[in-house]
């Protein structure tokens, strides 16, 4: 029986309550398990932060002063493929912080099939 | 006829070969290091290596080999890589391919561990040992361009699927249904409270559906990128190319009353590989340094009856192989050093192995060989024998391989 699609999206949709002190917001995406290869793309509005196809995963990604991010949106998106010899394993980990709580949400499947692929779609709404 | 003599002219080839591969295969890799170094040294079967991927299963193994920590082990090997332990989720696959030695060290960085009981063969008072290794390369080779075309292949693809997932993803935001959610739940002014979470799940429940729709007309839509994919993805294989060089040493005590302020040093052992590695083709080097302490057998003993006790020894080993990219000419070399530090009572002694092979074509090769054991027994007059053969089959032109 073929593997359920729901289980190969990775979506998520949070706001994220800024302090509006002058403080520094990071990002962490961190794909698993090792010898996995995203894509990534990552954008603050319609401005990239990164060049588009990041395949690495991203740790301490300066977003922007949280004085500056209010009502703006954080999307990453992308997929990650299964490369890894000894691993069906596919995980992501978002992190977002420097705001009044952090943010850490862990996604995780094994595929079925060697070669699958992942979708990612993560929306962060960042408000005052 | 033809049969017979083709027959014997293979036969006459393939003892040649066997002369010349002999050596190769039971020399240089006879001084190898150790997958495990602790294991080594207590000589705890390979197959009974513990090795957790997460701090889980290193607790589950720690747990199960001591009773709920009630007792120490009386067998118990463990190898525990770092990075994989405590970091694993951060390295990609472009990671592998990371040139910086910091990288390489980490990523490659093996600690090993083992305990075992013995029974000391004249009071038959049994006593643990302990024993304790790492292990981690230097510098590796690089990926093959056959890799990293393939991985440009594949990012090529996920580059167009991730563009479709950009579309998919505005399509979704701006559907009503969706919207009208976002509405709702930000017209809540306390996130804490159940209505907000409830509203919350609806708008994350609702983007996990949209997208997955998305996703499967996208499938539906690109077989063939989808499957392309997926085929590359499943023969991605790390060929790597170049020079390399890795460490692995440790080192292991005994405990003759089982307390741990009296301890005796046993055994321990390190060794130093390194060399190039051509890839599935052409060149191969590899070259191996081993110094071992009162190791199990001395390998410059041909006895094998000399006492090992306060026995220092170091071995060297270097091999070459290559072949031409049409395989009608290939070179072996072969040289093993191997020597007793501690005592002059065995001479440091040395072999050597070389054999070279070209195809002529029609059945003929041509091939030269010429080596040395450790002992020069197999020398005349000097310490060097030779044999030069031309090998020609009959019949039709079929190759000898």
């Amino acid at each position: 029986m073929a593997q359920d699609p729901s289980e190969l999206v990775f979506t998520l949709d949070k706001k994220y309550k800024l302090k509006n002190d002058g403080t520094d917001i990071f990002l962490d995406v961190i794909i698993g398990d090792k010898g996995q290869k995203p894509d990534l793309d990552i954008k603050l509005n319609s401005k990239a932060l990164l060049p588009p196809g990041q395949d690495t995963s991203i740790k301490s990604l300066l977003i922007g002063k949280d004085s500056d991010l209010d009502k703006k949106i954080l999307k990453v998106t992308g997929n990650v493929v299964d490369t890894a010899e000894d691993s069906n394993k596919i995980a992501v980990t978002i992190k977002v912080k420097g705001g009044v709580n952090d943010l850490s949400k862990k996604f995780s499947v094994t595929v079925e099939d060697d070669g699958e692929e992942v979708d990612i779609a993560f929306i962060i709404r960042f408000n005052f | 006829m033809k049969k017979k003599i083709f027959q014997l002219a293979l036969g006459l080839l393939l003892t040649a070969f066997a002369w010349a591969q002999e050596n190769t295969e039971e020399g240089v890799d006879l001084l190898k290091a150790p997958s495990s170094p602790a294991a080594q040294l207590l000589n705890i079967a390979p197959n009974t290596i513990e090795r957790p991927t997460d701090i889980t299963s290193l607790w589950i193994s720690v747990n199960n080999a001591t009773d709920g920590l009630a007792k120490f082990p009386t067998n118990y090997a463990v190898d525990v890589s770092p990075a994989s332990l405590f970091n694993s989720r951060m390295i990609t696959l472009k990671d592998l391919n990371s040139n910086k030695t910091g990288n390489i060290m980490w990523q490659s960085f093996v600690v090993s561990a083992g305990i075992k009981q013995e029974t000391d063969t004249l009071t038959n008072n049994s006593f643990f040992k302990a024993a304790f290794g790492v292990k981690f390369s230097i510098f590796r080779p690089t990926w093959s361009k056959k890799t990293q075309i393939l991985y440009d292949e594949v990012t090529a693809l996920q580059r167009k699927i991730t563009g479709k997932i950009n579309v998919a993803l505005e399509e979704v935001i701006s559907d009503p249904g969706y919207t009208k959610l976002l509405a709702k739940r930000d017209s809540i002014e306390d996130e804490e409270s159940q209505v907000y979470k409830d509203a919350d799940d609806a708008v994350n429940k609702m983007l996990a559906t949209l997208m997955t729709e998305k996703r499967n007309e996208r499938i539906a839509a690109n077989t063939e990128l989808q499957t392309q994919l997926k085929k590359k993805a499943r023969a991605f294989h790390i060929e790597r190319v170049g020079p390399f060089l890795d460490f692995a040493g440790g080192f292991s005590a005994q405990f003759p009353t089982n307390k741990f302020n009296y301890s005796l040093g046993d055994r321990s052992g390190a060794w130093l590989t390194g060399g190039y590695d051509g890839g599935e083709k052409s060149l191969s080097i590899l070259a191996i340094a081993r110094y071992l302490y009162q190791p199990e057998s001395i390998f410059a003993d041909s006895t094998g009856k000399m006492p090992t006790n306060k026995i220092s020894t170091f071995d060297m080993g270097a091999r070459l192989l290559y072949s031409t990219k049409d395989e009608l000419f290939s070179l072996s070399f072969e040289s093993i050093y191997r020597s007793v530090l501690s005592k002059s009572i065995v001479k440091p002694s040395w072999k050597l192995n070389f054999s070279a092979e070209y195809d002529l074509g029609f059945n003929k090769k041509i091939s030269i060989s010429f080596g040395r054991d450790f002992d020069g027994m197999i020398s005349k007059g000097g310490n060097l024998i030779a044999a030069l053969h031309l090998i020609t089959g009959f019949g039709n032109k079929k190759d000898l391989k």
